[in-house]
Protein backbone atom coordinates (compact mmCIF):
# COMPACT_ATOMS: atom_id res chain seq x y z
CA UNK A 1 0.00 0.00 0.00
CA UNK A 2 1.57 3.49 -0.50
CA UNK A 3 0.67 6.38 1.87
CA UNK A 4 0.60 10.34 1.44
CA UNK A 5 0.38 11.47 4.79
CA UNK A 6 -0.45 15.04 5.06
CA UNK A 7 2.27 16.07 2.20
CA UNK A 8 4.06 19.05 1.20
CA UNK A 9 6.76 20.15 -1.00
CA UNK A 10 7.94 23.76 -1.34
CA UNK A 11 10.21 24.70 -3.69
CA UNK A 12 12.77 27.45 -2.03
CA UNK A 13 15.33 29.23 -4.33
CA UNK A 14 18.67 30.61 -3.56
CA UNK A 15 17.14 34.20 -3.06
CA UNK A 16 14.41 32.81 -0.60
CA UNK A 17 11.38 33.05 -2.96
CA UNK A 18 9.43 29.49 -2.23
CA UNK A 19 6.98 27.86 -4.79
CA UNK A 20 4.80 25.81 -2.97
CA UNK A 21 4.08 22.12 -4.83
CA UNK A 22 2.42 20.43 -3.20
CA UNK A 23 0.34 21.12 -0.17
CA UNK A 24 -1.49 18.78 2.59
CA UNK A 25 -1.96 16.13 0.31
CA UNK A 26 -3.24 12.78 1.72
CA UNK A 27 -4.38 9.58 -0.01
CA UNK A 28 -4.22 5.73 0.12
CA UNK A 29 -3.16 3.17 -2.36
CA UNK A 30 -4.70 -0.07 -1.83
CA UNK A 31 -3.01 -2.74 -3.16
CA UNK A 32 -4.93 -4.40 -5.70
CA UNK A 33 -5.78 -0.76 -7.13
CA UNK A 34 -5.52 1.06 -10.36
CA UNK A 35 -5.23 4.55 -9.84
CA UNK A 36 -5.43 7.78 -11.97
CA UNK A 37 -3.78 10.98 -10.94
CA UNK A 38 -5.30 14.09 -13.26
CA UNK A 39 -4.82 17.25 -13.45
CA UNK A 40 -3.95 20.28 -14.92
CA UNK A 41 -0.34 21.41 -15.87
CA UNK A 42 1.25 22.75 -13.08
CA UNK A 43 -1.36 21.36 -11.00
CA UNK A 44 2.01 18.99 -8.75
CA UNK A 45 1.54 15.38 -10.31
CA UNK A 46 5.44 15.58 -11.34
CA UNK A 47 6.27 16.65 -8.13
CA UNK A 48 4.33 14.00 -6.06
CA UNK A 49 5.58 11.34 -8.41
CA UNK A 50 9.20 12.85 -7.26
CA UNK A 51 8.23 12.27 -4.05
CA UNK A 52 6.99 8.84 -4.66
CA UNK A 53 9.81 7.70 -6.24
CA UNK A 54 12.39 9.32 -3.54
CA UNK A 55 13.82 11.81 -5.88
CA UNK A 56 12.27 14.73 -3.79
CA UNK A 57 12.13 15.40 -0.25
CA UNK A 58 8.54 16.05 1.30
CA UNK A 59 8.69 19.55 3.09
CA UNK A 60 6.25 18.07 5.50
CA UNK A 61 4.47 14.96 5.75
CA UNK A 62 5.36 11.53 4.71
CA UNK A 63 5.59 9.18 1.73
CA UNK A 64 5.39 5.58 2.32
CA UNK A 65 5.26 2.21 0.47
CA UNK A 66 4.79 -0.70 2.32
CA UNK A 67 5.07 1.31 5.95
CA UNK A 68 8.97 1.99 4.33
CA UNK A 69 10.43 5.19 3.04
CA UNK A 70 10.39 5.33 -0.68
CA UNK A 71 14.00 4.58 -1.57
CA UNK A 72 14.08 2.48 1.14
CA UNK A 73 11.87 0.35 -0.42
CA UNK A 74 12.65 0.85 -4.11
CA UNK A 75 16.64 -0.28 -3.05
CA UNK A 76 14.88 -3.31 -1.43
CA UNK A 77 12.77 -4.45 -4.15
CA UNK A 78 12.40 -2.00 -7.81
CA UNK A 79 9.62 -0.74 -8.58
CA UNK A 80 8.50 -0.03 -12.56
CA UNK A 81 8.32 3.36 -13.94
CA UNK A 82 7.87 5.51 -16.74
CA UNK A 83 8.77 9.24 -16.67
CA UNK A 84 6.63 11.14 -18.99
CA UNK A 85 9.75 11.82 -20.68
CA UNK A 86 11.97 8.99 -21.26
CA UNK A 87 15.08 9.65 -21.17
CA UNK A 88 18.02 7.01 -21.95
CA UNK A 89 21.29 7.90 -23.33
CA UNK A 90 20.65 8.32 -27.23
CA UNK A 91 23.88 6.15 -28.03
CA UNK A 92 22.64 3.23 -26.30
CA UNK A 93 20.73 0.19 -28.46
CA UNK A 94 17.14 -0.67 -27.90
CA UNK A 95 17.94 -4.44 -26.99
CA UNK A 96 21.24 -3.40 -25.35
CA UNK A 97 19.47 -0.42 -23.22
CA UNK A 98 16.73 -3.24 -21.97
CA UNK A 99 19.66 -5.52 -21.40
CA UNK A 100 21.36 -3.00 -18.77
CA UNK A 101 17.92 -2.27 -17.46
CA UNK A 102 17.21 -5.83 -16.44
CA UNK A 103 20.56 -6.29 -14.77
CA UNK A 104 19.95 -3.48 -13.06
CA UNK A 105 16.73 -4.70 -12.07
CA UNK A 106 17.89 -7.49 -10.41
CA UNK A 107 17.08 -10.12 -13.47
CA UNK A 108 19.38 -13.07 -13.05
CA UNK A 109 21.97 -12.52 -15.96
CA UNK A 110 20.85 -16.01 -17.46
CA UNK A 111 17.25 -14.93 -17.80
CA UNK A 112 18.37 -11.06 -18.91
CA UNK A 113 17.98 -12.15 -22.94
CA UNK A 114 14.18 -13.92 -22.43
CA UNK A 115 13.24 -11.11 -20.35
CA UNK A 116 14.04 -8.87 -22.89
CA UNK A 117 13.09 -10.37 -25.88
CA UNK A 118 9.80 -10.97 -24.08
CA UNK A 119 9.24 -7.09 -23.55
CA UNK A 120 10.56 -6.50 -26.97
CA UNK A 121 7.47 -8.86 -28.12
CA UNK A 122 4.99 -7.56 -25.66
CA UNK A 123 5.72 -3.91 -26.88
CA UNK A 124 6.49 -4.46 -30.78
CA UNK A 125 9.89 -3.24 -30.52
CA UNK A 126 11.19 -6.28 -32.84
CA UNK A 127 12.00 -4.47 -35.85
CA UNK A 128 13.78 -1.45 -33.68
CA UNK A 129 16.07 -3.56 -31.58
CA UNK A 130 19.00 -2.85 -33.04
CA UNK A 131 18.73 0.80 -33.46
CA UNK A 132 19.74 3.74 -31.45
CA UNK A 133 17.60 5.13 -29.46
CA UNK A 134 18.03 8.16 -31.06
CA UNK A 135 17.02 7.11 -33.95
CA UNK A 136 13.38 5.93 -32.76
CA UNK A 137 10.33 8.25 -33.05
CA UNK A 138 8.29 9.83 -29.75
CA UNK A 139 6.30 6.97 -29.63
CA UNK A 140 8.85 3.68 -30.03
CA UNK A 141 11.06 5.92 -28.01
CA UNK A 142 7.69 5.94 -25.50
CA UNK A 143 7.26 1.85 -25.87
CA UNK A 144 11.21 1.22 -24.85
CA UNK A 145 10.20 3.35 -22.02
CA UNK A 146 7.31 1.18 -21.09
CA UNK A 147 9.23 -2.29 -21.64
CA UNK A 148 12.23 -0.98 -18.98
CA UNK A 149 9.43 -0.63 -17.01
CA UNK A 150 7.83 -4.25 -17.23
CA UNK A 151 10.80 -6.09 -17.00
CA UNK A 152 10.64 -7.25 -13.84
CA UNK A 153 7.12 -8.41 -12.71
CA UNK A 154 7.49 -5.08 -10.09
CA UNK A 155 4.43 -4.64 -7.47
CA UNK A 156 4.22 -1.10 -7.70
CA UNK A 157 3.53 0.99 -11.36
CA UNK A 158 4.35 3.94 -11.62
CA UNK A 159 3.48 5.56 -15.30
CA UNK A 160 3.75 9.23 -16.06
CA UNK A 161 1.86 9.86 -19.10
CA UNK A 162 2.25 6.62 -20.44
CA UNK A 163 0.57 7.11 -23.65
CA UNK A 164 1.88 10.20 -24.53
CA UNK A 165 3.21 9.94 -28.33
CA UNK A 166 1.35 6.55 -29.04
CA UNK A 167 -0.97 5.99 -31.72
CA UNK A 168 -4.67 5.17 -31.47
CA UNK A 169 -3.76 1.27 -31.85
CA UNK A 170 -0.67 1.31 -29.49
CA UNK A 171 -3.09 3.32 -27.06
CA UNK A 172 -5.66 0.52 -26.89
CA UNK A 173 -3.25 -2.02 -26.55
CA UNK A 174 -2.05 -0.21 -23.61
CA UNK A 175 -5.07 -0.26 -22.08
CA UNK A 176 -5.64 -3.42 -22.60
CA UNK A 177 -1.57 -3.90 -20.91
CA UNK A 178 -2.46 -2.08 -18.12
CA UNK A 179 -5.58 -4.03 -17.09
CA UNK A 180 -3.88 -7.32 -17.94
CA UNK A 181 -1.09 -6.37 -15.16
CA UNK A 182 -3.91 -6.17 -12.74
CA UNK A 183 -3.25 -8.01 -9.87
CA UNK A 184 -4.46 -8.45 -6.02
CA UNK A 185 -1.14 -7.22 -4.61
CA UNK A 186 -0.01 -5.08 -7.15
CA UNK A 187 -0.74 -0.97 -7.17
CA UNK A 188 -0.73 0.77 -10.48
CA UNK A 189 -0.21 4.43 -10.52
CA UNK A 190 -0.80 6.27 -13.38
CA UNK A 191 -0.77 10.14 -14.02
CA UNK A 192 -1.96 11.04 -17.29
CA UNK A 193 -3.97 14.18 -19.08
CA UNK A 194 -6.20 11.80 -20.90
CA UNK A 195 -9.32 11.74 -18.76
CA UNK A 196 -11.31 9.24 -21.03
CA UNK A 197 -7.75 6.96 -20.43
CA UNK A 198 -7.66 7.16 -16.92
CA UNK A 199 -12.04 6.35 -16.57
CA UNK A 200 -11.61 3.87 -19.10
CA UNK A 201 -8.59 1.80 -17.31
CA UNK A 202 -9.09 3.00 -13.31
CA UNK A 203 -10.59 2.13 -10.04
CA UNK A 204 -10.57 5.81 -8.93
CA UNK A 205 -9.04 9.00 -9.90
CA UNK A 206 -7.11 11.28 -7.73
CA UNK A 207 -8.17 14.87 -9.23
CA UNK A 208 -4.86 17.65 -8.07
CA UNK A 209 -4.78 21.34 -8.60
CA UNK A 210 -2.25 23.94 -7.45
CA UNK A 211 -0.93 20.59 -5.50
CA UNK A 212 -4.08 20.41 -3.72
CA UNK A 213 -6.23 17.23 -3.80
CA UNK A 214 -9.22 18.33 -5.16
CA UNK A 215 -11.18 15.39 -5.06
CA UNK A 216 -10.70 11.27 -5.84
CA UNK A 217 -13.55 9.89 -7.95
CA UNK A 218 -14.49 6.63 -7.26
CA UNK A 219 -15.12 4.83 -10.73
CA UNK A 220 -16.17 1.57 -9.32
CA UNK A 221 -18.72 2.45 -7.39
CA UNK A 222 -19.93 5.59 -9.47
CA UNK A 223 -23.30 4.50 -11.41
CA UNK A 224 -23.65 6.32 -15.02
CA UNK A 225 -26.79 7.36 -14.25
CA UNK A 226 -26.26 9.12 -11.59
CA UNK A 227 -24.52 12.28 -12.58
CA UNK A 228 -26.66 14.90 -14.69
CA UNK A 229 -24.57 15.33 -17.76
CA UNK A 230 -24.59 17.70 -21.36
CA UNK A 231 -25.06 15.45 -24.41
CA UNK A 232 -24.98 16.26 -28.14
CA UNK A 233 -27.86 14.56 -30.72
CA UNK A 234 -27.63 14.10 -34.03
CA UNK A 235 -30.63 13.12 -35.99
CA UNK A 236 -31.22 11.29 -39.53
CA UNK A 237 -34.53 13.27 -40.15
CA UNK A 238 -37.20 14.97 -38.25
CA UNK A 239 -35.03 18.05 -37.41
CA UNK A 240 -38.66 20.05 -37.01
CA UNK A 241 -39.26 17.92 -34.23
CA UNK A 242 -36.13 18.42 -31.85
CA UNK A 243 -36.89 22.13 -30.68
CA UNK A 244 -40.42 21.19 -29.64
CA UNK A 245 -39.03 18.25 -27.28
CA UNK A 246 -35.65 19.76 -26.85
CA UNK A 247 -37.05 23.51 -26.04
CA UNK A 248 -33.52 24.17 -24.41
CA UNK A 249 -31.45 22.32 -27.61
CA UNK A 250 -28.79 24.78 -29.26
CA UNK A 251 -27.66 23.63 -32.93
CA UNK A 252 -24.03 22.58 -32.95
CA UNK A 253 -23.87 21.52 -36.65
CA UNK A 254 -26.68 20.88 -39.40
CA UNK A 255 -28.85 18.14 -37.57
CA UNK A 256 -26.51 18.29 -34.82
CA UNK A 257 -27.88 19.73 -31.39
CA UNK A 258 -26.21 20.16 -28.00
CA UNK A 259 -28.48 19.68 -25.17
CA UNK A 260 -27.84 21.23 -21.88
CA UNK A 261 -27.34 19.29 -18.56
CA UNK A 262 -30.29 16.82 -17.93
CA UNK A 263 -30.06 13.26 -16.44
CA UNK A 264 -30.09 10.22 -18.51
CA UNK A 265 -33.94 9.50 -16.88
CA UNK A 266 -34.94 12.71 -18.53
CA UNK A 267 -32.87 12.89 -21.46
CA UNK A 268 -34.29 9.19 -22.48
CA UNK A 269 -38.39 10.18 -21.95
CA UNK A 270 -37.35 13.17 -24.19
CA UNK A 271 -35.59 10.89 -26.79
CA UNK A 272 -38.66 8.73 -26.73
CA UNK A 273 -40.88 11.51 -27.40
CA UNK A 274 -38.72 12.51 -30.44
CA UNK A 275 -38.60 8.82 -32.12
CA UNK A 276 -42.64 9.25 -31.31
CA UNK A 277 -43.02 12.33 -33.14
CA UNK A 278 -41.14 10.73 -36.20
CA UNK A 279 -37.69 11.91 -35.50
CA UNK A 280 -34.97 9.37 -36.44
CA UNK A 281 -32.04 9.42 -33.99
CA UNK A 282 -28.44 8.88 -35.30
CA UNK A 283 -26.47 9.21 -32.21
CA UNK A 284 -26.56 10.54 -28.34
CA UNK A 285 -23.54 10.84 -26.54
CA UNK A 286 -22.23 12.61 -23.81
CA UNK A 287 -20.35 16.05 -24.24
CA UNK A 288 -18.18 15.23 -21.37
CA UNK A 289 -17.20 11.84 -20.10
CA UNK A 290 -18.51 11.49 -16.09
CA UNK A 291 -14.83 11.87 -15.32
CA UNK A 292 -14.47 14.92 -17.00
CA UNK A 293 -17.09 16.39 -15.61
CA UNK A 294 -15.97 15.52 -11.95
CA UNK A 295 -12.51 17.30 -13.40
CA UNK A 296 -14.37 20.52 -14.81
CA UNK A 297 -15.93 20.65 -11.46
CA UNK A 298 -12.56 19.98 -9.19
CA UNK A 299 -10.87 22.51 -10.66
CA UNK A 300 -13.41 25.11 -10.99
CA UNK A 301 -13.77 24.96 -7.37
CA UNK B 1 -4.38 -11.57 -21.97
CA UNK B 2 -7.32 -10.00 -19.48
CA UNK B 3 -7.33 -9.33 -16.38
CA UNK B 4 -9.21 -12.28 -15.42
CA UNK B 5 -6.63 -14.81 -16.91
CA UNK B 6 -3.98 -13.23 -13.78
CA UNK B 7 -4.33 -15.92 -10.75
CA UNK B 8 -5.69 -13.94 -7.82
CA UNK B 9 -2.68 -13.95 -5.90
CA UNK B 10 -1.06 -11.83 -3.08
CA UNK B 11 2.40 -12.14 -2.28
CA UNK B 12 5.04 -10.83 -0.72
CA UNK B 13 7.48 -8.53 -2.20
CA UNK B 14 10.96 -10.41 -3.56
CA UNK B 15 13.41 -8.84 -2.54
CA UNK B 16 16.00 -7.99 -5.22
CA UNK B 17 19.52 -6.42 -5.75
CA UNK B 18 20.88 -4.88 -8.89
CA UNK B 19 23.16 -7.29 -11.12
CA UNK B 20 25.96 -3.73 -10.21
CA UNK B 21 29.06 -6.47 -10.85
CA UNK B 22 27.82 -7.73 -14.48
CA UNK B 23 26.89 -3.89 -15.22
CA UNK B 24 30.31 -2.96 -14.48
CA UNK B 25 31.20 -4.12 -17.99
CA UNK B 26 29.01 -1.79 -19.37
CA UNK B 27 30.22 0.82 -17.47
CA UNK B 28 33.66 -0.49 -19.31
CA UNK B 29 31.91 -0.41 -22.29
CA UNK B 30 30.81 3.19 -21.88
CA UNK B 31 34.67 4.50 -20.60
CA UNK B 32 35.93 2.74 -23.37
CA UNK B 33 33.69 4.49 -25.80
CA UNK B 34 33.12 7.94 -23.99
CA UNK B 35 36.66 8.63 -22.48
CA UNK B 36 39.48 6.31 -23.13
CA UNK B 37 39.26 7.00 -26.42
CA UNK B 38 39.83 10.67 -26.56
CA UNK B 39 42.58 10.63 -23.41
CA UNK B 40 44.32 8.04 -26.35
CA UNK B 41 44.32 10.18 -29.54
CA UNK B 42 45.15 13.46 -27.02
CA UNK B 43 47.60 12.16 -25.07
CA UNK B 44 49.42 10.08 -28.01
CA UNK B 45 49.09 13.01 -30.38
CA UNK B 46 50.98 14.93 -27.55
CA UNK B 47 53.69 12.22 -27.15
CA UNK B 48 54.06 11.82 -30.51
CA UNK B 49 54.67 16.11 -30.51
CA UNK B 50 57.14 15.36 -26.91
CA UNK B 51 59.07 12.48 -29.24
CA UNK B 52 60.07 15.14 -32.22
CA UNK B 53 60.80 17.69 -29.80
CA UNK B 54 63.00 14.93 -28.32
CA UNK B 55 64.19 13.45 -31.70
CA UNK B 56 65.15 16.84 -33.12
CA UNK B 57 67.45 17.86 -29.87
CA UNK B 58 68.47 14.55 -29.87
CA UNK B 59 69.83 14.81 -33.48
CA UNK B 60 71.14 18.33 -32.36
CA UNK B 61 73.32 17.04 -29.66
CA UNK B 62 74.55 13.86 -32.40
CA UNK B 63 75.45 16.82 -34.67
CA UNK B 64 77.69 17.82 -32.03
CA UNK B 65 78.95 14.58 -30.83
CA UNK B 66 77.09 14.42 -27.93
CA UNK B 67 74.48 12.08 -26.32
CA UNK B 68 71.13 13.73 -24.44
CA UNK B 69 71.36 12.49 -21.18
CA UNK B 70 68.80 10.61 -19.31
CA UNK B 71 67.91 13.35 -16.76
CA UNK B 72 66.70 15.24 -20.28
CA UNK B 73 64.80 12.99 -20.86
CA UNK B 74 62.78 12.16 -17.94
CA UNK B 75 62.88 16.26 -17.56
CA UNK B 76 60.90 16.13 -21.00
CA UNK B 77 58.58 13.46 -19.93
CA UNK B 78 57.80 14.88 -16.51
CA UNK B 79 56.14 17.40 -18.59
CA UNK B 80 53.99 15.33 -20.64
CA UNK B 81 53.25 13.03 -17.14
CA UNK B 82 51.84 16.16 -14.88
CA UNK B 83 49.84 17.14 -18.11
CA UNK B 84 48.09 13.50 -17.75
CA UNK B 85 48.01 13.36 -14.25
CA UNK B 86 45.78 16.68 -14.31
CA UNK B 87 43.90 15.96 -17.46
CA UNK B 88 43.49 12.75 -17.75
CA UNK B 89 41.22 12.35 -14.61
CA UNK B 90 39.30 15.77 -15.86
CA UNK B 91 37.97 13.66 -18.85
CA UNK B 92 37.38 10.27 -16.96
CA UNK B 93 35.56 12.14 -14.03
CA UNK B 94 33.80 15.41 -15.48
CA UNK B 95 30.11 14.94 -15.41
CA UNK B 96 29.96 11.71 -13.29
CA UNK B 97 27.00 12.53 -11.48
CA UNK B 98 25.67 15.72 -13.03
CA UNK B 99 25.37 14.39 -16.64
CA UNK B 100 23.52 11.37 -15.41
CA UNK B 101 20.64 13.51 -13.75
CA UNK B 102 20.87 16.82 -15.82
CA UNK B 103 19.80 14.78 -18.98
CA UNK B 104 17.10 12.45 -16.47
CA UNK B 105 19.12 9.46 -16.63
CA UNK B 106 18.67 9.38 -12.98
CA UNK B 107 14.99 8.36 -13.53
CA UNK B 108 15.10 4.89 -14.81
CA UNK B 109 18.40 3.64 -13.07
CA UNK B 110 16.93 5.05 -9.63
CA UNK B 111 13.71 3.04 -10.25
CA UNK B 112 15.69 -0.27 -9.72
CA UNK B 113 16.97 -2.08 -6.48
CA UNK B 114 20.45 -0.24 -5.49
CA UNK B 115 21.16 2.83 -4.04
CA UNK B 116 22.70 5.58 -5.71
CA UNK B 117 25.49 5.07 -4.06
CA UNK B 118 26.40 1.83 -4.96
CA UNK B 119 26.04 2.54 -8.37
CA UNK B 120 28.57 5.77 -8.46
CA UNK B 121 30.99 4.30 -5.69
CA UNK B 122 31.37 1.51 -8.79
CA UNK B 123 31.37 4.26 -11.87
CA UNK B 124 34.12 5.95 -9.92
CA UNK B 125 35.94 2.29 -9.65
CA UNK B 126 35.41 1.82 -13.03
CA UNK B 127 36.46 4.97 -14.23
CA UNK B 128 39.64 4.81 -11.88
CA UNK B 129 40.68 1.07 -13.79
CA UNK B 130 40.09 2.53 -16.99
CA UNK B 131 42.18 5.53 -16.59
CA UNK B 132 44.97 3.20 -14.65
CA UNK B 133 44.67 0.96 -17.92
CA UNK B 134 45.01 3.97 -20.57
CA UNK B 135 47.50 5.66 -18.68
CA UNK B 136 49.50 1.86 -18.67
CA UNK B 137 48.82 1.61 -22.55
CA UNK B 138 50.39 4.99 -23.43
CA UNK B 139 53.41 4.30 -21.48
CA UNK B 140 53.95 0.95 -22.59
CA UNK B 141 54.09 2.39 -26.12
CA UNK B 142 56.28 5.27 -24.60
CA UNK B 143 58.62 3.71 -23.23
CA UNK B 144 59.59 1.77 -26.97
CA UNK B 145 60.65 4.76 -27.78
CA UNK B 146 62.38 6.82 -24.88
CA UNK B 147 62.48 6.12 -20.64
CA UNK B 148 60.85 5.88 -18.14
CA UNK B 149 59.24 2.50 -18.11
CA UNK B 150 56.08 1.39 -16.77
CA UNK B 151 56.19 0.22 -12.77
CA UNK B 152 54.49 -0.04 -9.67
CA UNK B 153 55.64 3.77 -8.73
CA UNK B 154 53.92 4.68 -12.03
CA UNK B 155 50.73 2.97 -11.61
CA UNK B 156 50.75 4.48 -7.39
CA UNK B 157 51.60 8.33 -8.67
CA UNK B 158 48.57 8.11 -11.14
CA UNK B 159 46.40 6.31 -8.67
CA UNK B 160 47.06 9.32 -6.28
CA UNK B 161 46.45 12.08 -8.95
CA UNK B 162 43.54 10.37 -10.14
CA UNK B 163 41.64 10.73 -6.55
CA UNK B 164 43.09 14.02 -5.53
CA UNK B 165 41.50 15.39 -8.74
CA UNK B 166 38.53 13.03 -9.03
CA UNK B 167 37.40 13.16 -5.82
CA UNK B 168 37.06 17.11 -6.42
CA UNK B 169 35.26 16.81 -9.88
CA UNK B 170 32.75 13.89 -8.05
CA UNK B 171 32.06 16.10 -5.40
CA UNK B 172 31.08 19.05 -7.75
CA UNK B 173 29.22 16.97 -9.69
CA UNK B 174 26.82 16.11 -6.99
CA UNK B 175 26.00 19.74 -6.09
CA UNK B 176 26.45 21.07 -9.47
CA UNK B 177 26.19 20.30 -13.16
CA UNK B 178 28.87 22.66 -14.00
CA UNK B 179 31.28 20.57 -12.04
CA UNK B 180 34.10 20.49 -14.89
CA UNK B 181 34.52 24.32 -15.02
CA UNK B 182 34.21 24.82 -11.42
CA UNK B 183 36.72 22.27 -11.03
CA UNK B 184 39.17 23.87 -13.23
CA UNK B 185 38.64 27.19 -11.49
CA UNK B 186 39.09 25.38 -7.99
CA UNK B 187 42.60 23.68 -9.23
CA UNK B 188 44.27 26.55 -10.75
CA UNK B 189 43.59 28.98 -7.65
CA UNK B 190 44.73 25.76 -5.05
CA UNK B 191 48.12 25.40 -7.43
CA UNK B 192 48.22 29.43 -7.78
CA UNK B 193 47.54 30.06 -3.70
CA UNK B 194 49.97 27.43 -2.94
CA UNK B 195 52.58 28.39 -5.53
CA UNK B 196 52.22 32.10 -3.91
CA UNK B 197 51.36 31.83 -0.68
CA UNK B 198 52.77 28.74 1.06
CA UNK B 199 55.15 30.79 3.23
CA UNK B 200 52.73 33.50 4.14
CA UNK B 201 50.96 33.84 7.16
CA UNK B 202 47.26 34.54 8.46
CA UNK B 203 44.59 34.77 6.76
CA UNK B 204 46.48 34.30 3.72
CA UNK B 205 47.70 31.23 4.59
CA UNK B 206 44.41 30.00 6.28
CA UNK B 207 42.81 30.39 3.05
CA UNK B 208 46.04 28.35 1.20
CA UNK B 209 45.83 25.60 3.61
CA UNK B 210 41.77 25.10 2.76
CA UNK B 211 42.63 24.21 -0.66
CA UNK B 212 44.88 21.13 -1.69
CA UNK B 213 48.62 21.78 -2.79
CA UNK B 214 47.69 20.11 -6.16
CA UNK B 215 50.96 21.55 -7.68
CA UNK B 216 52.70 19.04 -4.94
CA UNK B 217 51.52 16.03 -7.03
CA UNK B 218 55.13 16.69 -8.72
CA UNK B 219 56.24 15.50 -5.71
CA UNK B 220 55.15 11.84 -6.14
CA UNK B 221 56.13 12.32 -9.96
CA UNK B 222 59.59 13.08 -8.63
CA UNK B 223 59.54 10.16 -6.96
CA UNK B 224 58.67 7.90 -9.81
CA UNK B 225 61.00 9.16 -11.74
CA UNK B 226 64.02 9.28 -9.25
CA UNK B 227 64.74 13.17 -10.40
CA UNK B 228 65.61 15.80 -7.45
CA UNK B 229 64.52 19.41 -7.72
CA UNK B 230 67.68 20.30 -9.96
CA UNK B 231 66.84 17.69 -12.27
CA UNK B 232 69.47 14.78 -10.85
CA UNK B 233 68.68 11.46 -10.77
CA UNK B 234 68.71 10.52 -7.41
CA UNK B 235 66.54 7.83 -5.21
CA UNK B 236 63.73 10.48 -4.22
CA UNK B 237 62.15 9.27 -0.98
CA UNK B 238 58.15 9.15 -0.91
CA UNK B 239 56.48 11.96 -0.07
CA UNK B 240 54.31 10.79 2.01
CA UNK B 241 52.86 14.16 3.48
CA UNK B 242 52.00 15.68 0.02
CA UNK B 243 50.69 12.69 -1.33
CA UNK B 244 48.56 12.18 1.73
CA UNK B 245 47.32 15.38 1.60
CA UNK B 246 46.57 15.47 -2.33
CA UNK B 247 44.99 12.04 -2.51
CA UNK B 248 43.51 12.69 0.69
CA UNK B 249 41.79 15.32 0.12
CA UNK B 250 40.19 14.16 -3.06
CA UNK B 251 39.27 11.06 -1.15
CA UNK B 252 37.98 13.24 1.76
CA UNK B 253 35.64 15.44 -1.38
CA UNK B 254 34.55 11.73 -3.06
CA UNK B 255 33.33 10.33 0.23
CA UNK B 256 31.67 13.74 1.17
CA UNK B 257 29.92 13.19 -2.21
CA UNK B 258 28.96 9.94 -1.84
CA UNK B 259 27.64 10.71 1.45
CA UNK B 260 25.40 13.79 -0.10
CA UNK B 261 24.20 12.33 -2.43
CA UNK B 262 21.75 10.91 -0.14
CA UNK B 263 20.39 14.45 0.28
CA UNK B 264 20.52 15.57 -3.02
CA UNK B 265 17.33 15.83 -5.50
CA UNK B 266 18.03 12.50 -8.08
CA UNK B 267 16.48 14.26 -10.70
CA UNK B 268 17.08 17.70 -12.07
CA UNK B 269 13.19 19.18 -11.45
Amino acid sequence: MIEFKAVSKTYRSILGTSVPAVVDFSLEIRDGEILGLAGPNGAGKSTLIGLLLGYLSPSAGSVTIDGQLPRAYIERYGIGYLSELVTIPPAWHTENALKRYALLAGVEPAEVQSRVDAAIGLLGLDEHRKKLIKQLSKGNLQRVGLAQALLCDERILILDEPTHGLDPMWTQRFRDLVLSLRRPDRVVFIASHNLDELQRISDRVAIIDRGRLQRVVDLKTRTVGSQAAPYRLVVASGVEHVRGVFPDAVPAEPNEFDLPERSLEELNRQLVELISRGGLISSVAPMHTALEQQFREAIAQ
Amino acid sequence: MTAAAIPPTVTEPVRRRARLGRYALWQFGDFGVNVAIITLILFALLGVMFLMNQDAQIAYLASRKMKMPLEAKLQSFTMLLTMFTTVAPFIAMSGVFATDRSNGYTRFLFSKPMSPVRFYAQSVLVRLIGYLAVGCALMLVWSRYSPPGISLRFVADLTGAFFAIGGIIFLLSVVTRYDGLIAIVFVLVSAIAWDKWEQATGLRRAVTYLVPPIGKMKATHAWFLGLNDIGSLVDVPFPTKWFLWTSGYGLACLVLGLVLMRKVSLTKS
